[in-house]
């Protein structure tokens, strides 16, 4: 793998809209990453539907080789009919990049794509064909090390009208935030929610539409492991520990009883906070050499919860669940060292759920960061 | 003066257990008795399906409320105050 793709992705619903009317898909292939943000007529639950038809075919018929003329001729069959317009539309951008680099964007009516090389803010622009009777701007280019590409829906570009900016931000607006306000060496997760927060304060914090922002930063691939849950025999524990330090990536450990396994291995200190910066969540510690230390179960129920919500604000938060995530995010090849040891007294009637779920909820949360593009492989221990 | 040694548990069980309760009462006494308490936080105590647990000044305190807590170390701050007079 030469490159790795770093993927941020934003969003909000429009004022009084519970389902937000753009959809991101991600799908990694074997050697490329396909991305979709797709934009359904309106907002609110209708919206989600169009934007979600659209997405999910445009990912899997590309992955699978369908020409795009198909594709798109598919979608606008598919699409169920609006009753009150009598139409049936979504508007889509589709992304393809590979791992030395090469890119391919199709854009169907969203605002353009941003190419963030250097210091240099580019819209691209590429040849325009008819297909199916509508307008497909197809663009491909070579991409190297740092460079960004961004992905906005309308609700960026329509930011502020009616409220701080009357004919909204326009691209060249956003073009003016990324070069001015914007920190671009930060991570794609932390770019796509400043975007996101300055579309929210134009919208004086009403979005007239669905705002959705996608980043992509293309950097040397990142490798972490995340040790969860006791090994199952007690006697592993030492070879277990062992292999977690093993070579050069970035390092988690999550659960208290794993985190005093690993302490007591190494023979070195588990530090504690008590401090709560959220009460749902018990709070972080940390261990030399390891990046993180959080609590088991609660906190990554809360990781799968923010993950299956789509868009994820973490960029300030500190609670255990966020700062977890926001390492997950970090990563492009995780590995899942899941113990199968279960606590005894987690299993007694009298708390409020059994925690004995470990193993299901990484399961779950392996499919979530695959979902995300991330390559994710668990080694039960 | 000698610091009273608290350990409260924030793992899994104690938290669900209401652990955040006792963090903000010792938080309380530490701003009322400044410099008296010495807080630790654990992982676990080895007491799960007993929680909320702390551990103060050596003894395990299984069950415990937050108004519990609170009497049992402001009564045991003020003990040793009267014993350094």
């Amino acid at each position: 793998m030469k490159f790795a793709l770093d993927t941020g992705i934003a969003g909000l619903a429009k004022k009084g809209e519970e389902l937000c009317g753009d959809v991101v898909e991600i799908k990694k292939g074997q050697n490329s990453t396909v991305v979709v943000l797709s934009d359904g007529l309106g907002s609110g639950v209708k919206a989600n539907i169009l934007a979600t038809l659209t997405s999910k075919i445009a990912a899997n018929l590309l992955a699978k080789g369908v020409s795009l003329p198909e594709v798109v001729h598919t979608i606008t069959e598919t699409l169920p009919v609006c009753q009150t317009r009598k139409i049936a539309y979504s508007t889509f951008t589709v992304i393809q990049i590979d791992e030395e680099g090469r890119f391919q964007a199709t854009q169907v009516d969203n605002p353009p794509v941003l190419l963030v090389r250097k210091s240099e803010i580019i819209p691209l622009t590429g040849k325009v064909k008819n297909i199916a009777g509508r307008n497909i701007m197809e663009t491909s280019l070579e991409l190297s090390e740092g460079d960004i590409i961004i992905l906005v829906s309308d609700g960026v570009t329509h930011a502020g009208i009616g409220a701080l900016l009357p004919l909204g931000l326009g691209i060249d607006g956003l073009i003016k935030i990324l070069g001015n306000k914007i920190n671009l060496l930060a991570n794609a997760q932390e770019i796509a929610e400043e975007i996101l927060e300055h579309c929210e304060t134009f919208s004086a914090l009403e979005p007239g539409d669905d705002i959705t922002v996608v980043v992509l930063k293309l950097r040397k691939p990142v490798r972490g492991i995340m040790l969860s849950g006791p090994p199952l025999s007690e006697k592993d524990d030492s070879l277990v520990v062992e292999e977690f330090f093993a070579g050069e990536r970035r390092r988690v450990v999550c659960g208290g009883t794993t985190a005093n396994i690993v302490a007591r291995e190494r023979q070195v200190n588990l530090a504690v906070d008590y401090f709560y910066d959220d009460p749902l969540i018990p709070p972080t510690g940390s261990l030399p050499g390891v990046d993180l230390v959080t609590e088991g179960i609660i906190t990554l129920t809360k990781v799968v919860e923010l993950l299956e919500k789509g868009a994820v604000h973490v960029k300030n938060k500190k609670d255990g669940a966020s700062r977890l995530l926001k390492w997950l995010l970090e990563c492009d090849e995780i590995e899942l060292m899941v113990g199968l040891r279960v606590n005894p007294a987690h299993m007694k009637g009298d708390l409020p759920f059994h925690l004995g779920l470990r193993a299901t909820l990484l399961q779950r949360l392996a499919g979530l960061l695959s979902g995300r593009g991330k390559r994710v492989h668990i080694k039960w221990v | 003066m000698e610091k009273i040694a608290v350990e409260i548990c924030v793992g899994t069980s104690c938290h669900l257990y209401g652990a955040l309760d006792l963090a903000q009462v010792l938080e309380e006494v530490n701003m009322k008795y400044p410099e008296r308490l010495e807080i630790i936080s654990r992982t676990c105590l080895g007491n799960c399906d007993k929680g909320p647990n702390v551990r103060l000044a050596g003894k395990l305190l299984e069950r415990i409320t937050p108004e519990e807590l609170r009497n049992i170390i402001i009564q045991l701050v003020q003990k040793k105050e009267k014993e350094n007079e």
